[in-house]
């Protein structure tokens, strides 16, 4: 159980392979699981669904969220992981295009952790991804095991 | 207070009336007194009267026992054995014997003889021989005794023997005892032994008490003492008379008396024939009454003079009590008089008193009170003096009349308001004319100058007021309490279709269409309450059927109590027109609305479908964006080897042309949001602002030295994110119009021009060309090529478009190569 997954929820496939190979070049191995919509995501994080039978106890470290998602938008996500108790304390950085205000708004009042908007130049994306799995991978102490029952 | 109610009291009579009080007085004392004693006379009278008779009674009954007892012991002796023995022999000396005894053994008996039937005396006590063997038949006794020989009683006689006086002889005849008479035995009695016997009788002394025998002789009186000769009772004939009219008294008028009255009362005494005569004189009734007369007479004359005491005490008292009351009333119509002299001289109305002269041929003035004189101006010298002298006015005014009336017929009038004039003034007046029990004429007069003067404005406005309402144009209407229509001016007429004579007088329900009637009534009824409409409507139904809408005030008229409701007036304002015009805009106003609500809703669908349109700008348009760019560079790092330069130089083209985009995307984001936000206005502290915008441009071009100058303290009204907006953009633009200035310059500043607040933001870069100016703040408007310096054309637009949205202008100046400045306010 070393080792650390990142769940990226991301609906396009351009972007997941972007993100991803953000994280290679920056000589990011960790595993990448890639949910292709919310309920994908939710189906993966509480076993469910595709995911049926898997241990749920193995929490990713950090969940990189796309808002704007097929079937639950990525809003609709972030509160039913807040709303679960085994998610609730679970680190979730908003990745979007999204300049909204309001998207902004309702994400930090739904309770993400970080809210990160994709810049157009891949150099900046590979950047911020960069950045990102440094923080979150390395910087950060993700909440104690168990302390989210 | 009776005395006073009845002036001509009891007590107050003249003198005379007193004196003849008094004398009446008298007379009916006297009378009573008068009465009072002759009644006792008269009762004394009867009484001693009787008290004569019952004494002459008892004195006959005495008289009559005294001589049968001696008739009876004479009897007993007369039948002694031993004495007819003696008497038979005529034997003196023994028969003298019994006659010793007899005359021993009884007082009453002092001379006693013995005769003998014929009447010779043989034996005699005391002895007298001298008239032994006399022959006594002579002797009426002897005659009547030898009559029937019988004991006998004789009349009065004078004695021959001894003092020779009166005498009566009691004889008892002697019979034998064969029952022979065979002498007489005889007692000569002594009237003075009689007269002893009844002097023991006490018996009234005033009286005289005579007796006499059958032929009214006198044997013995009280009055008449004579002892030598025998005389003849003088009243002794009226016992006859008397005894016929069954009387025992009877009066006679005594001579001896100086013809005084005597009253006679007798008793006969039957078996003898003696009668008792009781002589009463009528004066010793009078003298015994004397007494009683004087007793009388005092208690009426104390009784008189205490009446005239008391008459006399009570005039005095009267009198006093008179004077007291005369003087109280002196002194209460002093006070009156007083207090009416205050009331004349004070009293508002004006009072005159004249006096006629001339048998009301003219009238001089006596009085005048103050008030008068005010009224009529005349203060002084006025009394005496004619009133047609003093007032040369008063013929003209008619009053002269008035008072010539008034003082021939006795009866008040009033003389209604007149004008009086003369040289001195002129006034109007009223006056009331009356007579005084003297004769005097009084005139009670009110300058009413001031009232007429009053009642000529008041009329005059009321004149106003008629015309006011009746050639209003309002319809103006008035009802009283019971709801009954007192006022209806033309303008009403007009409006309800009804004649001022048709409502009037009727209730004003018929004003009101038949379905509100009630309401309506409602409404009228507060008024009577003395509530006032402020503005309230109230249809009024036309006669020809139509209903009027009219707005109503109304204003409440009260009693001069200020309490009592006597009328409501009510003005109107026909709004039918009005109203039916807002209704019809009250119509539009609906469509219109409906339609705003349907544009608003559209606008709103437009503003959602913006919305998502630029949220699919921000988020759906960089997606592939940052694919090309992603991909353009992984191909160049994992195939760079495999392009020649120019399929390099192709890919640079590629990525350079997706920021190009993503620059594009993003002012484009902002526009947006101008047209889409809502202005929300705040204080701004522009200076504060720019001066952060300075250092972010500093910041993002480090090895750029500019000269700054930020004007401080402009504050501003304006939304902070919008202005923010328009201030980056300013600023970057004069930022980047600098990067070829050898010293570039950037001010920020304000100036007052026209009134308002000028901002600008001036560099001193590449400039502008003005011929373009207008074309500078379309939307895609560039004025220098994207080589030369990078941007979008947006900006701008969108720096017009939030400067509008605050209802600002916003304009350049400039020259190409002496920079440019921006000028914008904000009202």
């Amino acid at each position: 159980m070393d080792e650390k997954i990142i769940l990226l929820v991301e609906d396009n496939p351009d972007d997941v392979e972007l993100t991803i190979r953000a994280f290679r070049k920056n000589n990011i191995g960790n595993k990448v699981v890639v949910a292709k919509d919310g309920v994908e995501a939710l189906d993966y994080l509480f076993g469910t669904g595709v995911h049926a039978g898997r241990n749920v106890k193995e929490l990713p470290v950090v969940i990189l969220l796309d808002l704007k998602l097929p079937k639950i938008d990525g809003l609709e996500v972030l509160k039913s992981i807040r709303q679960n108790e085994l998610t609730r304390l679970l680190p979730v950085v908003i990745l979007t295009s999204s300049a909204e205000e309001k998207d902004k708004t309702n994400g930090y009042k739904l309770g993400c952790n970080s809210y990160v908007r994709k810049p157009v130049s891949f150099d900046q994306f590979a950047e911020a991804i960069k950045h990102l799995g440094l923080y979150w991978l390395i910087w950060n102490e993700p909440p104690p095991a168990g302390s989210n029952s | 207070m009776a005395e006073k109610d009845n002036p001509t009291h009891f007590w107050l009579l003249e003198r005379r009336y007193i004196l003849l009080m008094i004398a009446l007085a008298f007379v009916i004392l006297s009378a009573v007194t008068s009465f009072l004693c002759y009644r006792h006379h008269t009762i004394n009278t009867e009484k001693a009267l009787k008290e004569d008779r019952s004494d002459a009674n008892l004195l006959s009954l005495v008289l009559d026992e005294h001589l049968k007892k001696i008739v009876s012991i004479m009897e007993a002796y007369s039948n002694r054995p031993l004495l007819l023995q003696d008497v038979r022999d005529k034997n003196a000396k023994k028969a003298m014997v019994h006659l010793i005894d007899l005359a021993k053994t009884n007082s009453d008996i002092d001379s006693v003889i013995i005769t003998d039937r014929q009447g010779t005396i043989w034996c005699t006590y005391p002895e007298r021989p001298e008239v032994l063997g006399k022959n006594f038949a002579y002797r009426d006794w002897y005659k009547d005794i030898s009559k029937e020989w019988k004991p006998n009683i004789s009349d009065v006689y004078l004695r021959i023997v001894a003092e020779k006086d009166l005498a009566i002889s009691i004889g008892v005849p002697i019979f034998s005892k064969t029952g022979e008479a065979i002498g007489i035995l005889q007692n000569t009695n002594r009237t003075v032994t009689l007269g002893n016997l009844i002097k023991k009788a006490s018996l009234d002394p005033a009286n005289i008490i005579t007796v006499t025998d059958r032929k009214g002789q006198i044997i013995y009186s009280s009055e008449h003492v004579n002892k030598k000769e025998i005389k003849t009772y003088p009243f002794h004939p009226g016992v006859k008379k008397a005894m016929a009219a069954k009387k025992n008294t009877f009066t006679v008028d005594a001579p001896d008396l100086a013809g005084r009255t005597r009253y006679i009362s007798f008793a006969p005494m039957a078996n003898i024939g003696w009668t008792v005569f009781v002589e009463r004189d009528k004066r010793s009734i009078f003298l015994s009454e004397s007494a009683y007369y004087i007793q009388v007479t005092a208690i009426a004359f104390l009784l008189f003079l205490a009446i005239i005491l008391f008459l006399a005490y009570s005039r005095k008292q009267m009198t006093a009590q008179q004077l007291q009351e005369q003087l109280r009333a002196e002194k209460e119509l002093q006070t009156s008089e007083t207090r009416f002299r205050e009331l004349f001289d004070n009293m508002s109305s004006g009072v005159a008193v004249y006096r006629a002269t001339d048998g009301g041929a003219d009238f001089i003035i006596s009085d005048l009170n103050e008030a008068g004189q005010k009224i009529t101006r005349v203060y002084t010298n006025f009394i005496g003096r004619s009133v047609c002298d003093v007032f040369p006015g008063v013929k003209q005014l008619g009053l002269f009349d008035v008072f010539q009336r008034v003082w021939k017929t006795e009866k008040a009038e009033d003389y209604p308001s007149s004008q009086y004039a003369d040289d001195r003034l002129t006034f109007w007046v009223e006056n009331h004319v009356y007579k005084l029990p003297s004769g005097e004429i009084v005139a009670v007069f009110d300058d009413i100058t001031e009232r007429k003067r009053t009642e000529d404005t008041l009329r005059e406005t009321n004149d106003y007021l008629d015309k006011l309402i009746g050639y209003a144009n309002a319809p103006i209407i008035v009802w009283n309490p019971q709801f009954i229509i007192t006022r209806f001016n033309h303008a009403f007429e007009e409006l309800a279709g009804w004649k001022a004579e048709g409502v009037l007088g009727r209730g004003i329900g018929l004003l009101f269409p038949e379905e509100r009637r009630e309401e309506c009534l409602g409404h009228i009824r507060q008024t009577t309450g003395g509530e006032q409409w402020e503005v309230i409507e109230i249809p009024i139904l036309n006669r020809d059927g139509s209903v009027r809408t009219v707005l109503w005030n109304s204003a409440t008229i009260y009693s001069p109590d200020g309490r009592t409701v006597i009328a409501t007036i009510a003005q109107g304002q026909d709004i039918t027109d009005r109203k039916k015009t807002e209704e019809e805009i009250k119509k539009l106003n609906t469509e219109l609305e409906q339609r705003v609500r349907e544009r608003t809703a559209q606008l709103e669908a437009s503003t959602r479908e913006l919305e998502s349109v630029s949220y699919s700008i921000s988020h759906d348009l960089r997606a592939p964006l940052r694919s090309v760019d992603g991909f353009s560079l992984a191909l160049l790092e994992e195939y760079g080897d495999r392009l020649d330069d120019t399929g390099k130089g192709y890919l640079g083209r590629v990525r350079k042309a997706t920021q190009k985009m993503g620059f594009l995307i993003d002012d484009m984001l902002k526009l947006l949001k101008v047209i889409r936000s809502e202005i929300k206005l705040e204080p701004i502290d522009l200076s504060s602002m720019v001066r952060g915008i300075a250092e972010t441009c500093r910041k993002n071009s480090p090895e750029k030295i500019v000269d700054a100058t930020i004007q401080e303290g402009i504050m501003v009204q304006g939304d902070p994110s919008l202005l923010k907006m328009v201030m980056e953009e300013l600023l970057d633009n004069a930022w980047k119009f600098t990067d070829n200035i050898v010293h570039p310059r950037i001010e920020f500043g304000a100036v007052a021009k026209d009134g308002e607040t000028v901002c600008f933001v001036r560099d001193n870069g590449v400039g502008l060309d003005m011929a373009y100016a207008d074309k500078l703040f379309g939307a895609f408007q560039r004025l220098h090529t994207s080589n030369e310096f990078p941007g979008t054309g947006i900006g701008l637009a969108m720096v017009k478009r939030v400067i509008a949205r605050h209802g600002g202008r916003v304009w350049a100046e400039g020259e190409i190569g002496k920079g440019a400045v921006f000028y914008f306010t904000l009202p």
